[in-house]
Formats: C-alpha cells, sequence, structure tokens
C-alpha cells in the first residue's frame, strides 16, 4: 500500500528505489577510488601502490555491476540497449553510455599495462589461473617494466577526471530535473562527487585492511594515514557543501518548503546517519584514530554507511514531494519485485565475485613487489 | 628482436588493425541503419495547432471526463490522463470586503507543452513532439521505462502504464482529433467546461473563446509553454505557489496572511483519487 501525507496527484509514487540509491552509490566509489590513483601516480606516494592495486580491483568490479541497477530497474533490463540504437542527445542518459564506454575502455587500458608483468608470470605458472592470464598478456610476453609503468601513469592520469565525469553525470541527471525541488540545483553535482570521494577512499581502505588480515600479512598505519587524511578532509567538505544546500533551501523559504521539511522528517534517520558519520569521519580522521588500524577501519565503515545514507538522501526525498506541491509520498521498499533489496543484495554479490575473480586472475600483489620481498 | 618475434608482432598488428576495422564498420553500419530507422518512422506532421481550454469556472467536478477517459483509452487501474481537483481558496469580496471561500474544481490534464521537458529528457526519441500539430506523444514499442520523464514533468501527468509497463500518458485523443473528432473527455463535458480547437483553423470557436477571456497556464515559472488555457483562475494559481507570509501547515502548506487586514487565507486543495494509489 502506498501511504500519503496530504493531498498528492494521482500518478505520483516514488519511482526510484534502492536501486537508484545504489547506482550512484556504486559509480561514486569507483570516482573516490581514482583519488588514491591520484595519489600514487600523480603525488608521486609509491607506498600505497598496493592499495591502489586493490582500489583498481574493486574499480573495475564495480564499473561492470553498477549498470545493472538502472537496468533492473527498468524491469525489463534488455530495453537498456535501444539507447545507443536510436540515441537522443539531449538525454542526460546518452552522457551515461558515452562516459561509461571510454572509462571502461580507459580502465582496461589502465589494467592491462598495470598487470601485464602479473599475467606473464602467472601464465607460467600454468592451470586454468595461469591460461586465463596467459590469454590476457594478448601474446606479449616480453617484460618491459618501465615502459609499461610510463603507460599505466598515462592511463591512470586519463581514467581519473573520466571517473570523476562518470560519477558528476549522476547529480547532473537530478539537476537537470528543475521542476524538483531538492533535485533542482547545481550545487548536487558537487554534493555527489564530494562524497564519492569519502566512500571510494573509505571502500579500499576497508579492502585492503581485511585482505592483508586474510592473507596474514602486516600493514603499516602510518602508510593509510594520508589517505585517512583525505577522506577526512572530503568528509569536511561535504559537510559544508551540504550545509550550504540546506541552510539555502531553509532561507529561500519557497512554497515547497514546507513539503521539503516533510520530507526531511520523513527520512530523519538517513540524515542524522548521513551528518553524524561525517563529522564523525572528519573528527576522527583528523585525531590518533587515523594512528591505528582499528581506528582506519572504523571510520572506512563509518564512512561506507554514511555516504549510502547520503546516497538515499539524495535520490528518495526529492521523489517524495507531490508535483501540486501539497503533499508528500512515502516511498514503497519491496524485499522482492522491481526495486527490491532482494535485487541489491545480488548486485552486492556481484561486485564481490567479480572481484575475487580479478584478485584470482592478477594476484593480490603485483609481480614487482613479489620480486622486492624475495 | 629476433626476425620470428617481428613477424609474430606484425601479423598480431595487423589482426588488430583488422578487428578495429571490422568494430568501427559495425559500429558505423549500426548508427547509420538507426539513424535510417528514425527517418523511416512514419511522419504524423498535419497543419493543426491544437489547443485545449479548461472553463473552470463551469467545471461542476462530476467527473464525467475522467470515467470518458478512462473508457476511451482503456487507462488501466490507479493511473489517470485526466483528473479534477478540488480547490478551497479565501478570497476577499471585492464589494463587500468579507472574507470567503470559494471551491473550485480544476481539472488537469496533458499540458502538451511547446518546450516539453519530457521529450527532451527521453534518452531513445519514445517520446516525441509532432511539430505540426504540436501533440505530445509517445512511441510504446521504443520506450524503455526508464521513468526520466516522468520525474522532468512539472504536472504528474506521466505514468508508468501498469500493464504495457512503458510510460504512457494523455494523448487529447489524437486518434479523435486527427480525424476532426473532439477529445473525449471534452465530448462528454456536460457544461461545456472543457473545450478543444485548432488555432490554425481562423474560424475555429476557440478563438472566441480565448480573446474574450484572460488565460492562466499552470506553472509558467517552469517555462514548458503549456497549451492547456484555464480560465478562471486569474489571480490564484501563482498566488499560492511562494507569495505573501506563508507559515508551514503539514495539510495545506500554503497559508498567507492579508497584511491589512490581519486575515488569514488558506488554500486548501483535497484530492479525492488518493484511494486509488493503494491498488498500486
Amino acid at each position: 500500500m502506498i501511504v500519503t501525507h496530504g493531498p498528492t496527484l494521482p500518478n505520483h509514487i516514488v519511482e526510484w528505489g534502492v536501486l537508484i540509491v545504489t547506482y550512484p552509490y556504486f559509480t561514486g566509489i569507483v570516482a573516490g577510488s581514482t583519488v588514491i590513483t591520484a595519489l600514487v601516480y600523480l603525488f608521486g606516494l609509491r607506498k600505497l601502490e598496493q592499495l591502489e592495486r586493490v582500489g583498481h580491483f574493486l574499480a573495475i568490479a564495480l564499473m561492470l555491476v553498477a549498470p545493472l541497477a538502472p537496468m533492473f530497474d527498468l524491469t525489463q533490463p534488455i530495453r537498456a540497449f535501444k539507447v545507443p540504437f536510436y540515441p537522443n542527445f539531449s538525454s542526460p542518459i546518452i552522457l551515461f553510455f558515452i562516459l561509461w564506454t571510454i572509462l571502461l575502455l580507459v580502465m582496461f587500458l589502465k589494467s592491462y599495462f598495470l598487470f601485464r608483468r602479473d599475467f606473464i608470470q602467472k601464465a607460467k605458472e600454468g592451470g586454468i589461473w595461469g591460461s586465463i592470464a596467459g590469454f590476457l598478456t594478448f601474446g606479449a610476453r616480453d617484460v618491459r617494466p618501465e615502459e609499461d609503468d610510463k603507460k599505466v601513469k598515462f592511463w591512470a592520469g586519463v581514467s581519473i577526471p573520466v571517473a570523476m565525469f562518470f560519477h558528476a553525470y549522476v547529480g547532473f541527471l537530478m539537476s537537470a530535473m528543475h521542476s524538483m525541488p531538492l533535485w533542482g540545483t547545481s550545487i548536487l553535482l558537487l554534493v555527489f562527487l564530494i562524497s564519492a570521494v569519502v566512500s571510494g577512499i573509505g571502500a579500499t581502505l576497508l579492502l585492503y585492511i581485511v585482505g592483508q588480515a586474510i592473507l596474514g600479512e602486516k600493514v603499516n598505519p602510518q602508510v593509510l594515514k594520508v589517505p585517512t587524511l583525505v577522506m577526512a578532509s572530503f568528509a569536511g567538505f561535504d559537510l559544508f557543501v551540504l550545509f550550504i544546500k540546506y541552510v539555502s533551501e531553509w532561507y529561500w523559504n519557497t512554497a515547497e518548503w514546507p513539503l521539503i521539511a516533510m520530507a526531511i522528517k520523513a527520512n530523519m534517520l538517513f540524515y542524522l546517519v548521513e551528518f553524524v558519520g561525517l563529522l564523525f569521519v572528519l573528527i576522527g580522521g583528523l585525531t590518533s584514530l587515523n594512528s591505528t588500524l582499528g581506528g582506519i577501519s572504523l571510520l572506512s565503515i563509518v564512512s561506507l554507511i554514511s555516504v549510502y545514507a547520503a546516497r538515499w538522501t539524495m535520490v528518495i526525498p526529492a521523489q517524495m514531494i507531490d508535483k501540486g506541491h501539497r503533499g508528500i509520498v512515502e516511498p514503497h521498499i519491496k524485499l522482492i519485485g522491481r526495486e527490491g533489496i532482494t535485487e541489491v543484495i545480488a548486485l552486492y554479490f556481484l561486485v564481490f565475485f567479480l572481484f575475487f575473480l580479478f584478485v584470482s586472475i592478477a594476484g593480490w600483489k603485483s609481480a614487482s613487489h613479489k620480486e622486492e620481498v624475495a | 628482436m629476433s626476425q620470428e618475434l617481428k613477424e609474430k608482432q606484425a601479423s598480431r598488428r595487423g589482426f588488430i588493425k583488422a578487428l578495429v576495422v571490422g568494430a568501427a564498420a559495425t559500429c558505423g553500419g549500426a548508427v547509420l541503419e538507426s539513424a535510417r530507422a528514425e527517418r523511416s518512422f512514419p511522419e504524423q506532421k498535419g497543419k493543426n495547432r491544437f489547443v485545449f481550454v479548461v472553463d473552470v469556472r463551469k467545471c461542476i467536478g462530476c467527473d464525467a471526463c475522467v470515467a470518458a477517459c478512462k473508457a476511451e483509452r482503456n487507462t488501466p487501474l490507479g493511473v489517470f490522463n485526466t483528473w479534477v481537483e478540488k480547490w478551497e481558496v479565501g478570497y476577499t469580496d471585492p464589494n463587500t470586503g468579507e472574507t470567503r471561500v470559494k471551491v473550485l474544481n480544476v481539472p488537469k490534464l496533458c499540458n502538451h507543452c511547446e518546450n516539453p521537458p519530457c521529450v527532451k529528457v527521453c534518452p531513445v526519441h519514445a517520446t516525441y513532439r509532432d511539430e505540426g500539430d504540436g501533440l505530445v506523444l509517445q512511441r510504446y514499442e521504443r520506450c524503455i521505462g526508464c521513468r526520466l520523464c516522468e520525474q522532468a514533468c512539472p504536472y504528474g501527468v506521466r505514468y508508468i502504464d501498469p500493464i504495457m509497463m512503458v510510460m504512457n500518458k494523455c494523448t487529447w485523443c489524437d486518434h479523435r482529433t486527427r480525424n476532426g473528432l473532439k477529445p473525449a473527455c471534452v465530448d462528454v463535458c456536460p457544461t461545456k467546461a472543457r473545450d478543444f480547437g485548432d488555432l490554425s483553423n481562423p474560424n475555429d470557436p476557440i478563438w472566441e473563446l480565448i480573446k474574450k477571456n484572460s488565460i492562466q497556464v499552470l506553472k509558467p515559472e517552469e517555462g514548458t509553454k503549456p497549451r492547456v488555457f484555464y480560465i478562471g483562475l486569474e489571480g490564484i494559481e501563482g498566488i499560492y505557489v511562494g507569495t505573501g507570509s506563508s507559515t508551514e501547515n503539514q495539510h495545506s502548506p500554503a497559508v498567507w496572511t492579508d497584511p491589512a487586514s490581519g486575515k488569514v487565507y488558506t488554500f486548501n486543495v483535497r484530492m479525492q483519487h488518493n484511494m486509488f494509489k493503494e491498488s498500486r
């Protein structure tokens, strides 16, 4: 049953639910993990190479799974393939296809040069993984570490702005719906982008720490201090931008404000998780929590939860406000079916499956790292 | 580098080149094919410039138009191409100075905008505007069901058809109006509150209606240039969005006070279609 407060237009329901909340969450982590790429290849923090490698695995897995969220939302996912055949270039959805294709190509090129040495080494070991790795070398089995490194640097440099644009597009799409209160503002794009950095670094740090723990490898928390500080500062920046957005909405006091307030009240739990979580990441990241593994793990978990809440508060409340501007409609979250929680859980499983697949093929550690240890 | 390796690399390069050329040709072909398909779509351009006029003063809120539309378009349960809103508007009687409340029945339907946001955002040209007669229509077989048009429409007239699972909307009964008939809702209206006409015909009675009366449109600030013209909303539509000193009220968001007399004016709306939502 659909619950409404106040008079609402007859056709109005909250159409985009948990799947569309999940989509920018995934693309945000893709964009955010490229900040670590920037730290390694643009700012020369070579100590973070292993962390960047984990972030890269995660980014490719998420990139491949993320489009499935809006595709499932269509109820007949195959219909999505009509878009490249009948493109309307004035639609923001076309941007997705262009940016996704470019980013995928760039990511694969970067992966190829990043993992080539690992593939060559793995191919020598034989077995199923060895033959898959052998195929992925595309026949070029001569080792050229310096040349490869230059190419990785180049494609990593290209991937950073493309990934940022790819994620910012979601903000652009929503701000293009200018008749929707809470969406029709260009600051939305910035909000999406900044919170993406928080969740991207958080997800990469957490996966890296957990992965190292499973493998019984030691992690020096001092090495992770820089990305943790970057995460904390972006959490602060995110809070600042969100503060500007909501204070402006309140101060403008437009006719829609009472409805915006109603929608915010209805989603208060998510807003609290978002703001308190980001505040915790900001404060915790600047204190001694950033020097212990437990502290960094905690900050990463909180950043992931608070950014998920942020995605919810970006997607859902705006849709609750009725187009007649006199009432709100509550979202109808189902367990199974269109926009069901089951679909979202399936997507998460798929992300982890792909992540483990990539780690199995290319290896958790890079070939150069193994050589150094040897 | 050995001769053998060089040859091997050369042959690989050739293979990759062939692959790239093949991929480019396939993609190019697909784009050309889609462009051809776009052109060959049957053009339905006419010479008409349809407009819809709603005289709110005459509407008695009988919902005959809603029923007629449901029957004509076979609209599924829970979704509507047209509906009638009940507005209670507080006003000051200019003759006596007393505060009164008047009830208006305001029929709503697709505005077939001249600058339709739903057409702009549709990723596959499923929603399109016929530049000839100005109708904004939907190609059901092409719609992918992304709901972007629903989000973009400021009037809330777009909905997902729960049976076809594609977006649907009011078409101003294009199957009737393009054959010289009037839309079903106009035909059944007992008080002639709804009227429909063709502006390209100088003898159309709609001209007289438009010239005689003051015309309002819904949400002009959105820049959509709607073509459903309202009569009788003068001084009402537009007031409730943001003028006066508004205070929060949960069920009637707009409450304003006349600064001269201190009288409180409310704008209340009752919607009788909320109950249908349960079926969705």
